[in-house]
C-alpha cells in the first residue's frame, strides 16, 4: 500500500452565523443586496441547507430560490436559480454572478410584477463566519484514510469534498487532489469527485457512499497484494 | 454527565470538535450573568451548559443578579414591552432598574475575560466595562421584532456598549452598531427532562396527578404567563371537545423573576371549573421527570404562545417524537416547518382544527412526530449550542471573516 509523502490532514469548517441586518422585501432589493453583500453571505444562503437540514425531503439548497418561489411566487426564476446547481462545481463568485444575471433578466422581462412581502416574510441576509479547525486526524495511506472517514464529523467531509468551491478558484476537491497526487489513486479520486452533494440529501448517506468507494478499492488492493 | 456521553447521539466527530474548540479558549475565563438560577428556559439551559463548558476546559462561572420584588416587577414589564405588549414604564421605574444594576455592578465580581449577560435584567451592568476592560456579549432570548420603541431606544444605548449581541432569530435583531450573531437555544437530550423514561415511570406520574389514559391527551407545558395564552388553549380544547373526546393538561411552574404567574394561574383555574377532563398542574420547580413523563404520555403537544423567543417546550416535544401544534410566532417558525415536522397555527379556531386533524389522522400525526425528532437531533441539541457559544467567544478575538485555528 502506497504511503503518502504528505499526509492528509482532516480539517473541519464550523460556521458562526452573523445577522447582517440587510433585508429584502422584493426582487429588486434581493438583487441589489446580493450584489453588495460579501461572498460569505452568498455561501451561507446557497449551501447551508445541506448540512443544516439534511433530513428534510429533497428541496432546493438555495435560500434565494426558495424565498423567490415561496414568498414572491416567481416560480420560473426560482427554477432557473435552482438549476444553477447543475453547473457545479462553481466557485462562490461565479455562482453569485450567474444568479444576479438571472435576477436582472427576470426584472427586465414582461412577466415580472413588483410585489412587496410583509415585514415578517422579508429575506434576511445571514453571513457565515467560518472557522477552519484541524480535527486531529492525519493519515498517510488509504487504510488510515478509510478509518478517519468513519470518525470525522460530516462537516469535515463536506468541507473537503465541496468546500474548495467557495474558498478558491480551484475546482478540485481536497480528497481528489490528495488521492490522485499522493496515493496515485486516480480512478478512486475520479469516483469521489463525481459525488454530488445534491443527490445525498441525508449527508450521512454521503459518508456511507464515500466509505463504500474506499472500501471497495481497499479490497481490490488486498486481493492484488495477496495474488502477488 | 460527561461530554463523551453525547457521542452515541451526535457522533464521535462532533464531540471531538467541541474539545478542539474548547482547547483554543484555554486560559480564558467566562462569566455568565442572568437573573434567576431556577425556573424558565434560560436558567434551564445554563444549568446544563455551565458544567459541560467547565468539563471541556473552558473555565465558566455563573452568577445571578439580586433584586427585590419591585425590581422584578419592572423587569417583567420590560420583558413584556420588548415582546411588544403595551406597558407603561415610569421614569421612577427606569431609575429603580438602573439603580439596581448599579448596586449589582458594585457588589458582583465582574472579572473574567468574557462577560456573557443574558436578557435585559442585568443589561446595564455593562457600564462597568470601561473600568474593567474585558469583552462583553449580550444574549437576548426575547422576540424583539416589534418592541416598545421608546423603551428599546433607551436600552439600545446599553446594548451598543457590548462587543456583540446574540439573537435567536434574524427578525429579532434591531439595527445595532455592534456585531449580531444568530444562535438558537437548545435542549439537553440527557437531562432528566428529556432522557428516555420507562413505562412504569410515566404511569406513576400520571397516577400521581390522577390522569387516566382512557382518552387522548392534549398538553401544553409552560409557565403560567399571558404570553403563553393558556386561556386560548382552553378555548381551543373546548371547540374540539364537542366532536372528539379528549383531555387537556396545562402544566407549569413559576419563576422568581416572574411575579405575574400566580395571577395567571388563578385565572386559569377559574376557567376550568366543572370540567374533570382539564388538569391544571402547578409543578414545583424543578419537575423534570414529571414534565418528561407528561410529554411522553401526550398524544399532541401544544405551544399556543402569543410571543415566543424560542419554544424550548416545542424542542422537548419534538425530541420525544411528538406531533406539535404551535403558534407561528417568534423563534417557533425556525423550529417548525408547517406540515413537515409539526403544524403552525395563528388562532384559537386554527389550533382547534389542527388538534382535531391530528386526533383523527394517527398516521399523519406519527409522521410529523418522526420528522420532528430528526430535526431536533440535527439542530436543537445542547452540543450544537455549546459549539456556537465556543465560536462566539472565539470570534471576539478573531475579527476576520475566515478564521484558521
Amino acid at each position: 500500500m502506497i504511503r503518502a509523502k504528505n499526509p492528509f490532514v482532516f480539517k473541519t469548517r464550523l460556521n458562526l452565523l452573523e445577522i447582517t441586518g440587510e433585508k429584502a422585501k422584493n426582487l429588486k432589493d434581493l438583487m441589489g443586496l446580493t450584489e453588495s453583500v460579501p461572498l460569505s453571505v452568498v455561501y451561507f444562503h446557497t449551501q447551508h441547507l445541506l448540512p443544516f437540514q439534511q433530513h428534510l425531503s429533497p428541496k432546493s439548497p438555495n435560500d434565494f430560490a426558495y424565498w423567490i418561489k415561496k414568498e414572491l411566487h416567481e416560480e420560473v426564476l426560482s427554477e432557473k436559480i435552482i438549476a444553477l446547481d447543475l453547473q457545479r462545481p462553481l466557485n462562490a463568485h461565479d455562482f453569485k454572478e450567474k444568479m444576479i444575471q438571472l435576477m436582472k433578466s427576470h426584472l427586465a422581462s414582461a412577466e415580472y410584477r413588483e410585489f412587496n412581502v410583509s415585514p415578517s416574510k422579508e429575506f434576511n441576509f445571514i453571513k457565515a463566519k467560518a472557522f477552519i479547525v484541524p480535527t486531529g486526524h492525519k493519515v498517510y495511506n488509504l487504510f488510515e484514510f478509510y478509518g478517519a472517514l468513519k470518525e470525522v464529523s460530516i462537516d469535515s467531509i463536506y468541507l473537503h469534498l465541496f468546500g474548495a468551491e467557495t474558498f478558491s478558484e480551484k475546482h478540485e476537491n481536497d480528497f481528489f487532489y490528495w488521492l490522485k497526487n499522493e496515493l496515485k489513486e486516480k480512478v478512486l479520486a475520479d469516483s469521489i469527485s463525481r459525488l454530488d452533494p445534491f443527490v445525498f440529501y441525508a449527508t450521512e448517506g454521503l459518508r456511507a457512499q464515500l466509505i463504500k468507494l474506499v472500501n471497495k478499492r481497499l479490497r481490490a488492493i488486498k486481493k492484488s497484494e495477496g495474488a502477488s | 454527565m460527561s461530554i463523551n456521553e453525547y457521542a452515541p447521539i451526535i457522533g464521535k466527530g462532533p464531540v471531538e470538535e467541541l474539545k478542539i474548540l474548547a482547547e483554543k479558549l484555554s486560559g480564558k475565563i467566562i462569566k455568565i450573568i442572568n437573573s434567576t438560577q431556577m425556573g424558565g428556559g434560560v436558567a434551564e439551559i445554563l444549568n446544563r451548559m455551565v458544567p459541560l463548558l467547565n468539563e471541556l476546559g473552558v473555565l465558566t462561572k455563573w452568577e445571578v443578579i439580586s433584586g427585590n420584588a419591585d425590581f422584578f416587577v419592572i423587569t417583567k414589564k420590560i420583558h413584556n414591552a420588548l415582546h411588544g405588549t403595551p406597558v407603561t414604564i415610569t421614569d421612577d421605574e427606569i431609575d429603580l432598574f438602573l439603580q439596581n444594576n448599579k448596586i449589582n455592578a458594585e457588589t458582583m465580581d465582574l472579572s473574567g475575560d468574557i462577560v456573557f449577560i443574558h436578557d435585559p435584567q442585568p443589561l446595564a451592568l455593562v457600564e462597568k466595562k470601561k473600568e474593567i476592560g474585558n469583552k462583553w456579549t449580550w444574549r437576548c432570548h426575547i422576540d424583539t421584532h416589534a418592541p416598545d420603541w421608546k423603551l428599546w431606544g433607551f436600552l439600545r444605548k446599553y446594548v451598543e456598549m457590548y462587543d456583540a449581541a446574540v439573537f435567536s432569530s434574524p427578525s429579532f435583531a434591531q439595527t445595532l452598531s455592534i456585531n449580531k450573531f444568530l444562535i438558537t437555544p437548545s435542549i439537553d437530550p440527557l437531562s432528566l427532562k428529556n432522557q428516555e423514561l420507562s413505562k412504569k415511570t410515566i404511569d406513576s406520574v400520571l397516577k400521581k396527578f390522577d390522569i387516566k389514559k382512557n382518552k387522548p391527551i392534549i398538553t401544553q407545558i409552560s409557565r403560567f404567563d399571558r404570553l403563553k395564552d393558556p386561556i386560548g388553549v382552553i378555548e381551543a380544547y373546548n371547540l374540539v371537545k364537542h366532536s372528539v373526546d379528549c383531555q387537556l393538561i396545562l402544566a407549569g411552574g413559576t419563576a422568581i423573576d416572574d411575579p405575574e404567574s400566580i395571577e395567571v394561574l388563578s385565572e386559569v383555574r377559574e376557567r376550568v371549573v366543572g370540567d374533570p377532563d382539564i388538569h391544571v398542574l402547578e409543578l414545583e420547580t424543578p419537575a423534570d421527570i414529571e414534565v418528561n413523563a407528561l410529554q411522553r404520555a401526550s398524544t399532541i403537544i401544544l405551544q399556543k404562545s402569543i410571543r415566543e423567543g424560542f419554544g424550548l417546550t416545542v424542542s422537548e416535544a419534538m425530541w420525544k417524537g411528538k406531533p406539535v401544534i404551535a403558534s407561528a410566532v417568534g423563534g417557533i417558525t425556525l423550529q417548525i416547518t408547517h406540515d413537515y415536522n409539526g403544524l403552525l397555527t395563528r388562532t384559537v379556531e386554527g389550533t382547534a382544527y389542527a388538534i382535531k386533524e391530528l386526533l383523527c389522522n394517527k398516521g399523519y400525526a406519527k409522521r410529523l412526530g418522526k420528522n420532528a425528532k430528526e430535526f431536533a437531533k440535527q439542530n436543537l441539541l445542547i452540543t450544537r449550542h455549546i459549539r456556537d457559544y465556543l465560536l462566539l467567544f472565539l470570534s471576539l478575538y478573531h475579527p476576520e471573516e475566515i478564521v484558521h485555528l
